[in-house]
């Protein structure tokens, strides 16, 4: 049985202690690399945004600064400022661009100022400018216009995504700096003037004959932009400390988390493997000690329902052995009772035979004498009989006809049983025992008006059989038949070749027939059925003969019946060979056989 | 069932007095007072509605007022005029620039005045049947005003453009000398020419005065202005409280309501000689003072106490006078 359970678990199939700690360890590292890459990504996202911040305050500040200077065009000031600027770290260039894109003042730090240029015709170009111009600024706010330039090959261009990509982060952990910038514009502020309730000033500003709608606040068009590129270089910096500090934490937690999942698996499992190992022994008819309940939770219960149970069991298990024990006993003794009773029943029916042998032996004698002085005295050669008298010595004869024909049918019946009944087998043609057999009952068929019909198949075979015994039975047939058939009434007697080339013999009748119960016990002899006509005489041993004759041949004699309509007994015989192929056959009956 | 009261004769007669009583008291204002004046406002600017208040303030309350907005559409006033020619009231008084030209097109028999209009000269106004009050006020007023604010300063430099200011100019020449005091007056074509004006100007002046001229303000030259003559210390007087307000010294100012009355006043006397033919114009009366004290303590200039009593406006706010010493507070605004 323990051989049995562990064969049942399939080569691929994992202990629950490896399913729970890769379950938990599956868990842990999706939702640590999930949680890592969500602050990873958050932590990005706020140092950047707070870095564009610091630079948009920067832009801003440089924007009014500069913004009287930007009118006046005074660029030493404008340059002042913007070194001022630069004097920060992380800004790489600032420049002060006018409306129309043209460069009105700019520096920028190491590679950066070789991005400004002097144009053939004096004035000073930004590369930037192409890049990043015209710069998508809201109309009707001061929100800057922030985007991500990379230098590639000392040439700006402009970056689609203004965040880090994946791959940029991996580079960037994995000790590479990335020449990204962050190129943030905005516009050169001033102020609208509420000159709702100023005439004075908002005639002098609106007064057009051609302005349809004169309006008190007014609109101003940014004259210039103020551009300033922060260098993401510190930001890269901080962001690799991030995430290896991030990927440290976050494999320390995995680590710790999968230690902790072992532990508490291997505490889940190991009552578990105990109770296994506790119920296969139990399979296994061992006596199994109590198992220990380490936990008090649904393991604990199970522990305890588990210990109670091999307790039943193995009291019933004792309880079933002292059973058995003691049926045994009465088993033998019973089996021996009836071998004795078999042996006792065997003995009598021996000396039943045998006495039936004996006694029709020795009523045949006498019998046989009887009949001879019986015929002398009907022939009247022992004197004269008048006619009552030969009346009466024929009813006489008669009857001493039927008591022998009893006594021969008991003789045979006995001789079958004793197994001393030879076969000499022969090839025999039935046509010719089918006509002896109908001519013998012809008295009897004439007498009960009885039509016998035989049909037989023009290319008929010769069968092998003993010609006395097939006689026999064909006449026990025939003659069971017709005493059972009603007057005027068929006896069908027909011969057909089977598909195994075995010839078969039945004998039908349109009689009252057999109940179902009655089928198997119209061979035992003495037997009478219940629907038989009371003029109906026999001791109701012809069909146990003809069985026993039929079983001889080695075949086996059945009846088909409907009870009201008739019955049909058939029996099929082996195709004859050559005379001196053919045994000497001992009778072994089918039943005596079965019975041994 | 019927039943006959007593009729008595003065219950009769009860209604038949109330009715007359009734149409008495309708009848009253026709017979007391049928003038007709018709208001022109251009848009709904504030200080047009400011004016328009003062003006129906000022006028006799039985005075009837019919009043059309043009929505800043000047086809829409001469349509109005068009229609007004059908029936013509007493008076027409046109509230702004476009209101003013379409009287002129479309009025020509009954009186107009007219205010709130910066260059009625350049716009053919006023005409036959117009009178009209100025915007701009006169430079010796003016002058006088910023004598009073800044007493010790003597060159006084302006800019100008000749073809919007060149009278004004001369004139102001004129009070200057007589006020002993020295005009810089910088003449430019454009706006272009400003930043480079002000610059040459600012070290050889006492003091910056800013005249309504539509080439010297505009909304990107008024801060340069604000930042450059604080930058360098420099007064500067205007015409306009909001500029007193971002950082100017002083200003005298124009009030609406003030024009309002004012016109009324002269449509009253128009209406009284209806065939006094005049078609001059008149300085605006009552200009107000406005002082940043703020900007004078910064500039070292604080207001005397009369200068205090005689500003209608003070102001002390954080406009761009916040500007401290030192460059890291340039960035409050």
């Amino acid at each position: 049985m323990v051989k049995l359970l562990t064969l049942n678990r399939s080569p691929f199939s994992l202990t629950l202690r490896t399913k729970l700690v890769l379950c938990t360890a599956v868990v842990l590292v999706v939702a640590c690399l999930l949680l890592g890459w969500l602050f990873i990504h958050q932590q990005v996202r706020s140092a950047a945004e707070g870095l564009r911040q610091s630079g948009t305050l920067l832009a801003q500040h440089l924007a009014h600064m500069g913004r009287f200077s930007v009118v006046a065009g005074d660029t030493q000031r404008l340059n002042y400022l913007i070194q001022e600027i630069l004097a920060v770290d992380p800004v790489t260039y600032a420049a002060i661009i006018s409306s129309g894109g043209d460069l009105q003042a700019g520096l920028g730090k190491g590679t950066w100022m070789e991005q400004f240029s002097v144009q053939p015709n004096g004035q000073r170009r930004f590369s930037l400018t192409n890049v990043t111009w015209p710069p998508r600024l809201h109309t009707d706010s001061d929100a800057p216009f922030i985007s991500a330039v990379q230098l590639k090959d000392d040439r700006p261009i402009l970056r689609h995504n203004i965040e880090f990509t994946l791959e940029e982060l991996l580079s960037i952990a994995s000790g590479f700096e990335l020449p990204i910038v962050y190129d943030i514009i905005v516009r050169i502020p001033q102020r609208p003037f509420m000159t709702t309730r100023d005439p004075a000033l908002g005639l002098t500003l609106d007064e057009r004959v051609d302005e349809p709608h004169a309006g008190g606040i007014h609109h101003t068009i940014a004259p210039a932009l103020v551009q300033v590129g922060l260098s993401t270089s510190h930001l890269q910096h901080v962001l690799r400390q991030l995430l290896w500090q991030a990927t440290a934490i976050t494999i320390s937690i995995m680590a710790a988390g999968l230690l902790i999942a072992l532990l508490w698996a291997r505490r889940m499992t190991t009552p578990l493997r105990e109770l296994t190992q506790a119920a296969t022994r139990l399979a296994a008819g061992e006596t199994v000690p109590p198992v220990v309940r380490r936990t008090g939770d649904e393991i604990g219960t199970l522990t305890g329902v588990f210990n109670a149970m091999a307790l039943t069991l193995q009291a019933r298990e004792h309880e079933l052995r002292e059973l058995t024990h003691t049926l045994e006993g009465r088993i033998e003794a019973r089996t021996q009772e009836l071998v004795a009773a078999n042996a006792k029943l065997q003995e009598l029916d021996r000396r039943k035979s045998f006495f039936v042998s004996a006694a029709s032996h020795e009523l045949r004698t006498p019998l046989t004498s009887m009949k001879v002085h019986l015929a002398n005295v009907r022939d009247g050669i022992d004197g004269a009989v008048t006619d009552d008298q030969r009346c009466s010595l024929a009813r006489v004869e008669a009857n001493l006809s039927h008591l022998q024909g009893l006594i021969d049918e008991l003789l045979d019946l006995s001789t079958i049983e004793r197994g001393q009944a030879s076969l000499r087998l022969e090839p025999v043609a039935l046509g010719n025992v089918i006509a002896k057999a109908v001519e013998d009952l012809h008295p009897l068929a004439s007498e009960r008006r009885v039509r016998i019909v035989i049909s037989l198949p023009s290319d008929l075979p010769a069968v092998s059989a003993d010609p006395n015994k097939l006689h026999q039975i064909i006449l026990n047939l025939l003659h069971n038949a017709i005493k059972f058939s009603p007057p005027r009434a068929p006896v069908d007697i027909e011969i057909t070749s089977l598909r195994n080339h075995e010839i078969q013999i039945s004998v039908r009748d349109v009689g009252p027939g057999l109940a179902p119960e009655e089928i198997e016990k119209v061979f035992q002899p003495f037997y009478r059925a219940a629907a038989a006509p009371k003029q109906a005489k026999g001791a109701g041993l012809g069909l146990t003969i003809a069985k026993l004759l039929v079983e001889l041949h080695h075949s086996r004699l059945q009846v088909e019946t409907t009870p009201g309509e008739g019955s049909c007994f058939y029996f099929a015989l082996q195709p004859a060979v050559s005379k001196q192929e053919l045994p000497l056959l001992q009778y072994a009956p089918i039943a005596n056989t079965q019975r041994v | 069932m019927m039943r006959n009261w007593p009729i008595k004769r003065g219950d009769q007669m009860l209604p038949v007095f109330s009715l007359l009583f009734l149409l008495w008291l309708v009848s009253l204002p026709g017979v007391v007072d049928a003038t007709e004046i018709v208001i022109l406002q251009s848009s709904e600017l504030p200080y047009y509605e400011q004016a328009v208040q003062g003006f129906k303030a000022a006028i006799p309350a039985t005075t009837r007022v019919k009043e059309y907005n043009l929505n800043g559409q000047l086809a829409r006033g001469r349509e109005i005029g068009k229609s007004l020619r059908a029936s013509p009231p007493d008076l027409i008084l046109a509230v702004g620039l476009k209101a003013a030209i379409a009287a002129k097109f479309e009025i020509f028999d009954q009186p107009v005045v007219f205010c709130l209009v910066l260059n009625p000269d350049a716009h053919g106004l006023p005409a036959s049947n117009m009178t009209g009050i100025e915007v701009r006020i006169p430079p010796e007023a003016q002058l006088t005003a910023l004598r009073s604010v800044i007493p010790h300063r003597r060159r006084i430099g302006v800019l100008y453009d000749e073809e919007h200011s060149g009278t004004f100019i001369h004139d102001a020449h004129r009070a200057a000398k007589q006020q002993g005091l020295e005009l810089v007056a910088v003449a430019i074509r454009g706006q272009d020419d400003i930043a480079q004006a002000v610059r040459r100007l600012l070290p050889t002046i006492d003091a910056l005065w800013l005249i309504q001229d539509q080439t010297v303000i505009s909304e990107s030259a008024i801060p340069f202005y604000l930042d450059s003559t604080l930058d360098a210390k420099v007064p500067l007087f205007t015409f306009s409280s909001t500029l007193v307000r971002q950082g100017a010294l002083g200003a005298l100012v124009v009030d609406a309501w003030t024009v309002g009355q004012q016109a009324a006043r002269i449509a009253q006397a128009r209406l009284k000689e209806p065939n006094t033919a005049t078609s001059s114009m008149q300085a605006p009366e009552q200009p107000q003072l406005a002082v940043n004290v703020s900007s004078a303590e910064y500039l070292g200039l604080p207001p005397s106490p009369e200068t205090m009593r005689l500003a209608h406006q003070r102001f002390g706010g954080p406009g761009a006078i916040a500007r401290k010493p030192g460059p890291s507070s340039d960035l409050i605004p």
